[in-house]
């Protein structure tokens, strides 16, 4: 294992330390733990509250994705483990301005575990909660239920937040993100695996000369494991299946996100998105806009994975919304 | 053995405390484990969530009936402990006690139905079976066991040796199966030769309740 750590164990708190210290006017602790931190103007009366929150290890999710027109807090666990019902609890209670809050995260066992709970306790105290999990990794299962949530968690925070902020009630931020959700598919492709600090050893082992097509964001084994391919073939092998899977027709607009899962350089996504793009122009599917560089990442993992997100005039002014936070930034692209 | 001895709730806390104990000593042994497959982290959770609940000792004995005692535990635990490991254990705990509303005290008589709806309710919320190599797989054949015994022909020191007995098989079974639940499924057959750490903790429960009854001369 070769990375810039101290000691293993303190990974997470000195990565969050460092963070704020970084935008101390972004981010506060929702009371004193560094595991609960949420924007620093929380909570807001004007609007509904959106809590993410999962495992450490895919930087820009979870904590990035706290800013203006995003989520408003996060309960940030240990490398690839779940949050306590607790931090989600503390979040909630630091966040909600009266309008309710929207959990809205990752289909995971540990998270709906204690996000469930940390919902049954907020309920207590008269806080309205309601959940929708992000389940976008095709390459997951066939049962749409079961999937699991990947690099889609980026349009859910996208389209949710600028919902919120547009001041939609509890219901409303609910349905446009399931919509959201509903028009997104993701798959991803690794190529090598990453290392959890506590564990010291490499989460699993492929060859030099494979890939792995459908890996999920913590190196759970995906549909095929196959020798390395060029590009432009592995473009098109995911955007086939995520075709196939997704409700996308000729004539549709569609956003791209191509994102790398850590290691993969910036170089070689653009690689990707020049195939993606082309190949949906054979679909006369067209591609409104695009996202490519680190989005939801896997520590040092290296591969990407591609997203697609069907538009609707809703949709796309949702999208088009300004967002700020110190790791994704948008200014206002709507017409008025 | 009478089965209707009456446990009550201070001395339910002590037992409570001793298994705790138990948990937070054996630390480092559930982080190691948890490393051959795991992050290496489920002894520090285990030893956080444990703390507290000995450090709420106190409020704990003040509790009324069986049921509102088991609750409080299994919320400190859900709290404190994060992770899967948290609601699981929680829910081990909260499920234990849930039918016992108006019970003050516990009895022998009453730990089949006990032990039944907390092995349900840990797998209806995690959603693993016996065979997945989860903590399932250590409570699953005590609760068998506890459904196939009849409680007044056994002595109370035999019964809790022999249910210490059922839940270490147990924990050993999961030695030689690979995981399809938990973080440990992503291992494949990489997990195969390895206790699962969830597993052990759940066997250590069982330990300590032994050790308590059997080292203390106080007759149940």
């Amino acid at each position: 294992m070769k990375k810039f750590i101290n000691k293993p164990e303190d990974f997470v708190d000195e990565m969050i330390e460092g963070i704020l210290m970084a935008y101390p006017n972004f981010y506060k602790k929702a009371k004193d733990s560094l595991r609960e931190i949420v924007r620093s103007n929380s909570p807001e009366q004007t609007k509904v509250a959106i809590a993410t929150g999962g495992g450490s290890g895919h930087l820009p999710v979870f904590l990035g994705y706290v800013g203006e027109g995003l989520c408003d807090g996060v309960a940030v666990g240990d490398v690839f483990a779940s949050p306590s019902a607790r931090e989600m609890y503390n979040v909630t209670k630091a966040i909600d301005g009266g309008k309710g809050v929207l959990y809205l995260y990752g289909n995971y066992g540990g998270d709906v575990m204690n996000f469930d709970m940390a919902a049954e306790m907020a309920e207590t105290d008269n806080i309205e909660v309601e959940t929708v999990l992000v389940r976008d990794d095709v390459a997951s299962s066939k049962n749409i239920e079961k999937r699991r949530g990947v690099a889609g968690l980026f349009y859910a925070y996208k389209i949710a937040g600028a919902a919120a902020n547009n001041g939609k009630d509890l219901q409303e931020v609910k349905s446009f993100t399931e919509e959201a959700l509903d028009n997104t598919r993701s798959m991803g492709v690794a190529l090598s695996p990453c290392t959890i600090p506590e564990a010291g050893e490499p989460t699993f082992k492929i060859a030099d000369d494979e890939m792995e097509i459908g890996m999920g964001i913590h190196g759970e084994p995906g549909i095929e494991r196959t020798t390395l391919k060029q590009a432009d073939k592995v473009s098109n092998i995911v955007i086939e299946k995520i075709l196939a899977d997704g409700p996308y027709e000729k004539g549709d607009e569609v956003s791209i996100l191509v994102n790398s899962l850590g290691a993969t350089p910036l170089e070689e996504l653009y690689i990707i998105y020049n195939k993606v793009k082309d190949i949906l122009k054979g679909k006369e599917i067209e591609v409104y806009n695009n996202y490519i560089g680190n989005y939801a990442t896997s520590l040092e993992m290296s591969g990407m994975s591609i997203s697609l997100m069907k538009l609707n005039p809703q949709l796309k002014t949702l999208l088009d919304a300004p967002a700020h936070s110190p790791f994704f930034n948008q200014q206002d692209l709507r017409d008025n | 053995m009478n089965t209707k001895k009456e446990i009550k709730i201070d001395i339910m806390v002590e037992v409570i405390e001793y298994i705790s104990n138990k948990i937070v000593n054996n630390c480092d042994k559930l982080s190691k484990l948890d490393g051959k497959i795991g992050d290496s982290d489920h002894g520090e959770n285990m030893k956080r969530g444990f703390k507290n609940v000995i450090k709420n000792k106190e409020k704990l004995k003040k509790k009324n009936t069986v049921r509102e005692l088991f609750n409080e535990i299994g919320e400190i635990i859900t709290f404190n402990v994060g992770g899967s490991a948290g609601p699981l254990f929680g829910r081990l705990f909260s499920d234990f006690g849930s039918s016992y509303e108006e019970h003050k005290y516990f009895t022998i008589e009453m730990l089949p139905s006990a032990m039944n709806s907390a092995l349900n309710g840990v797998k209806k919320l995690g959603g693993a079976d016996v065979g997945d190599k989860t903590m399932v797989d250590t409570i699953a054949p005590v609760v068998d066991f506890l459904n196939e015994v009849n409680l007044s022909e056994l002595e109370c020191n035999i019964l809790l040796i022999k249910l210490k007995e059922e839940a270490r098989k147990g924990l050993e079974s999961t030695k030689l199966i690979s995981a399809r639940k938990g973080r440990a499924r992503y291992l494949n057959d990489r997990s195969i030769g390895h206790m699962d750490p969830g597993a052990y903790s759940c066997y250590l429960i069982f330990e300590a309740v032994e050790e308590y009854f059997n080292d203390n001369t106080e007759e149940v």
